[in-house]
């Protein structure tokens, strides 16, 4: 074996000495249990691009640097756990298509704002009301024939005159989508191989309430249709549920060993009232998570906002079946309600490694930690997805602390 | 509203105060601002929305030129927020500072930040926004 062999399977060996030690801190957390120490798995987006010392704009216009700048942060703060790409947005795949709904930084925001979403005025929805029974009659059928046309620049309705830029979007498209798609097997293999640091979730959930708020009538449109047509909105989150719960389970851990992401946007109160959450959004997601769990796989509801109202409902699911990841919701409710059977994840708001000083930092994660973390069951983060305007010292210190206080 | 101001026009009713209101440079999120900006108007506000990514220049241009009582910020990232400092830095440069109260809100914003900035007043959701411009404005609350 040659020297440089040799260095690289003591690399290797490392790598994988310390995945296995991660993997099994942040699974065992995971399952509501407690590992050695508090894992870390900080949902970091654009805060890679900073510690890369490149510019928003880059990151999402290069997922290779996108990757290689998750790897880098991953690695050089210790962290357990990262996903793979936070800034999943990646423009050699959205321009492609023409996808109208992305804010781009460097094409439509600054290059040092991260990428957005736009939401066009009630009046200009993706899906106007009169498209309902087409929703509730073929799902699939309608995003692919009439939501995509409508989403892009590109894409021309089935029945109208085709285009040169129809062909071409669906040729550059796919195999933008291919390349793309593809390369996170890579990258989840480089982030266990070289960096012993764990992907930290796969697939993606969304609810049918809000997918049709977000993606489709807008939330102004779903908040008219709550009071005008309460039976096509029930009819068409009962439509999307097939479609839904097979996204999720076609980006699913063939393993079972992380979970499924589920991002919760527009249904807690107050953006909806408690009646519409138990007439909509509960009946319609509660059978997708029992199913998805049925199957083995665990379901992370990146809960954004505050879902104080909604958290004994959250407690009816099977013992272990969820994350519950806090944003605004209070952390001390959230473990006495459902800490007995879920583990937790979040609650250092973004604002204090924004703007905060370190020992508010540390005090903030000592308060977690004695109130929440005591018997496991929670692993560190912040309350949301962590962009360019983190600062790395208060990072170093969340990570830092978190090492020293975190210890069973 | 489409449907409710037509009547509230026709009550003759004069507005309470004018509020002009924005999201801030670089933010694309207008949910939060556009319920603030309806429940204003249901107050009784006259309400000019600047829609959203919008510069500091284009709020100074509006104190300018509507004279507002009310200029409302909002933001939904932390990293957009420091823009409302920016807005309130314009506008004191611009000589306009005194002539409008400053309110503003979103997500990650806080009363401490909103103090830091020398904002007027900090909101968390839109019904007690519509309180607190009342009281801005010296109106007695609904």
């Amino acid at each position: 074996m040659t020297p440089r062999e040799s260095q690289s399977a003591i690399m290797t060996r490392s790598a994988a000495e310390r995945y296995a030690e991660r993997h099994r801190r942040y699974t065992t957390a995971l399952r509501n249990g407690k590992p050695d120490r508090v894992p870390i798995r900080p949902f970091v987006a654009e805060f890679t691009a900073r510690h890369a010392g490149v510019t928003c704009q880059q990151v999402t216009h290069d997922y290779r640097l996108a990757f290689e700048a998750v790897r880098r942060t991953a690695m050089d703060y210790d962290w357990d756990a990262v996903v793979s790409n936070m800034v999943y947005c990646w423009t050699g795949l959205t321009e492609a298509i023409g996808l109208k709904y992305y804010g781009v930084p460097g094409l439509h925001v600054p290059k040092d704002v991260g990428f957005q979403y736009r939401e066009p005025p009630e009046e200009e929805a993706w899906m106007p009301p009169e498209d309902y029974d087409a929703l509730i009659g073929d799902p699939t059928g309608y995003l692919l024939n009439v939501w995509l046309p409508r989403v892009s620049r590109d894409v021309v309705a089935p029945g109208a005159p085709n285009t040169a830029r129809n062909n071409l979007s669906f040729l550059s498209g796919g195999m933008a989508m291919m390349s793309y798609f593809n390369a996170f097997g890579e990258q989840n293999r480089r982030l266990r191989e070289e960096c012993g640091v764990v992907p930290a979730i796969a697939g993606i959930l969304k609810a049918p309430l809000d997918i049709l708020a977000d993606k489709l009538r807008g939330y102004l449109g779903l908040c008219s249709d709550l009071f005008e047509r309460r039976d096509k909105v029930r009819a068409a989150c009962e439509a999307l549920m097939p479609h839904l719960f097979h996204v999720a389970l076609s980006g699913a851990d063939p393993n079972r060993e992380v979970p499924i992401g589920f991002w919760m946007h527009r249904s807690c109160v107050p953006l909806v009232s408690p009646d519409d959450f138990n007439e909509f959004f509960w009946p319609t997601l509660k059978p997708i998570v029992l199913e998805l769990w049925r199957l083995g796989h665990q379901v992370l509801f990146y809960a954004e906002g505050n879902w104080d109202a909604h958290l004994e409902t959250f407690a009816q699911l099977p013992e272990g079946s969820i994350v519950f990841h806090v944003d605004r919701t209070d952390i001390f409710r959230a473990h006495r309600v459902l800490g007995h059977k879920f583990c937790l994840s979040g609650g250092v708001p973004n604002a204090l490694l924004s703007y905060g000083r370190p020992e508010q930092i540390r005090a903030r994660i000592r308060q977690i930690i004695d109130g929440v973390a005591r018997d496991g069951g929670y692993i560190m983060d912040a309350s949301a997805i962590i962009m360019n305007d983190a600062k790395p010292d208060n990072m170093r210190v969340l990570t830092d602390f978190t090492h020293e206080y975190g210890v069973y | 509203m489409a449907v409710l101001k037509p009547l509230l026009t026709e009550t003759g009713a004069e507005p309470i105060g004018k509020l002009v209101i924005g999201t801030v440079k670089g933010d694309l999120h207008d949910i939060g601002k556009n319920l603030v900006a309806m429940m204003m108007e249901g107050a009784g506000f006259q309400v000019v929305d600047l829609g959203l990514d919008t510069q500091p220049e284009k709020f100074v241009n509006a104190v300018r030129e509507l004279n507002p009582d009310l200029l409302g910020m909002s933001a939904l990232l932390t990293t957009t927020m420091p823009a409302m400092g920016d807005t309130i830095n314009a506008l004191i440069e611009a000589g306009l500072r005194d002539r409008v109260k400053v309110m503003v809100g979103g997500a990650p914003v806080t009363q401490g930040f909103c103090d830091e900035i020398g904002a007027d007043a900090y909101s968390p959701d839109a019904a007690s926004a519509v309180d607190t411009a009342l009281e801005l404005v010296g109106a007695p609350k609904k």
